[in-house]
């Protein structure tokens, strides 16, 4: 039997074997219990990396869930690290899918929304809209306004002009400030 | 942070969805490609679950359409809430078990409602005919194709619409075929239906029939027959 917090039963298997004698189910109490291929922290790297607006738990929860889902199916032996980038990207579409939840107390939402007088549930909403931006827009306010980064730095990282990074940053500034985008439905997204 | 086994369950269950959506999707896609009338919404079945499954799909296809992955004419026929094609609810079934119940039970209250379309994707059976015979032409035409599985698994949908003469007719299928796992699936089918006696008379005159012919397995009629001992003496006589 594989200890829950042991690590090196999965790294030491390639994934393919790992995961063929498995059903979803296993594969899913596995990585819930002990996070052997440390999901969490691939998470909260992702959404940094991509700069979405998503409880880091719900990504990891996800995650877990697409991969126990595609495990039996893998085949990629080569590269577990972009296979689990690829299923990420995976969780994230199917959470922008999904209807808008009630975020949890304390949450990236109102950790987010309390400086810009959002309450949790208005910045959820908002986040629904930012995180079905464009990448280049998002980056653009994520790292200007969450991370702080000066403009000059972040315009040369992003190889973009800081005027055009500026502009980025302030169309998506306009959303979070609009009072009727933190009343207003997404499109495609309900309400459960 | 832990997560209790039901929420991992659920998650799972949310993941399965998303799955098969892409897949009726993808289908839905190829389908289009080749010009044929293949689509999939589901009609409307009557729970919550049902709704909002269907919500899910058509967010789904409208996300696509913004997308510009959806051609215009599969997305008009879902939502015009056409027939699905039978290989994608047995696909939908294989990746979420249930789901094929859930279409063939709309296209039962559909098919009462605009009787022939069921038949019209299949060119199967004739104008008028209902959606169970839709189902269960074609897994006649698959048994006659030598599709055995392909027959059963279609039968196995019609049968869980209830209809007694389908049972009959799945029975009387597995009989032909023969082959001892087909026959037990079936009679575990058949063991709910015990109370339904137009369903008994019936299955007594298929023993009858095949006894007559000598085509009944006895290690069937021994061990797996859902007919009472005195019934199954009466039809062997």
């Amino acid at each position: 039997m594989e200890s829950g917090t042991d690590r090196t039963s999965i790294v030491g298997h390639r994934l393919p074997e790992w995961f063929r004698v498995r059903s979803p189910r296993e594969i899913l109490h596995r990585l819930a219990n002990g996070d052997p291929l440390l999901l969490r922290a691939r998470a909260g790297a992702f959404l940094e990396r991509h700069a979405y607006l998503l409880e880091g738990d719900a990504l990891f929860l996800r995650t877990i869930a697409v991969i126990a889902h595609a495990g039996p199916r893998c085949r990629t032996a080569a590269d577990a690290d972009a296979w689990i980038e690829a299923r990420m990207h995976e969780a994230v579409q199917e959470l922008l899918q999904e209807p808008v939840r009630y975020p949890s107390e304390g949450g990236v939402y109102e950790h987010i929304g309390r400086p810009l007088g959002l309450d949790p549930c208005a910045m959820r909403r908002v986040a629904a809209r930012f995180n079905r931006l464009a990448e280049a827009d998002r980056q653009a306010f994520f790292g200007l306004v969450i991370r702080g980064q000066r403009m000059e730095a972040l315009a040369a990282q992003l190889g973009e002009s800081a005027p055009e990074l500026g502009r980025r940053a302030r169309s998506v500034l306009d959303l979070f400030l609009d009072p009727a985008a933190a009343l207003t439905r997404p499109e495609c997204v309900r309400e459960l | 942070m832990s997560f209790e086994p039901a929420q991992l369950e659920e998650e799972l269950l949310r993941v399965h969805r998303h799955a098969w959506v892409r897949l009726l999707l993808q289908s839905s896609l190829e389908a289009s490609a080749r010009s044929q009338s293949c689509v999939w919404y589901p009609p409307s079945c009557g729970s919550l679950e049902d709704v909002r499954l269907q919500h899910e799909i058509r967010a789904a296809l409208r996300l696509a359409h913004a997308d510009g992955l959806c051609p215009p004419p599969v997305l008009q026929a879902c939502l015009h809430e056409q027939p699905p094609a039978l290989s994608l609810i047995e696909a939908a079934e294989a990746l979420l078990p249930g789901v094929g119940t859930l279409f063939c039970r709309g296209m039962a209250r559909w098919s009462s409602l605009d009787a022939g379309w069921g038949a019209r994707p299949m060119g199967l059976v004739g104008p008028g005919a209902s959606a169970l015979q839709w189902l269960e032409s074609s897994a006649l035409l698959s048994a006659r194709e030598g599709a055995v599985e392909a027959a059963l698994r279609r039968f196995g949908l019609a049968l869980q619409t209830g209809d007694a003469g389908l049972r009959i007719q799945a029975l009387a299928y597995a009989l032909d075929a023969g082959s001892p796992e087909h026959i037990a699936r079936w009679s575990r089918l058949l063991d709910g239906s015990q109370h339904e006696q137009q369903l008994q008379a019936r299955l007594l005159g298929v023993l009858r029939d095949r006894r007559r012919s000598r085509r009944t397995p006895l290690e069937w009629l021994d061990g797996e027959c859902p007919l009472p001992a005195r019934e199954l003496a009466l039809a062997l006589e």
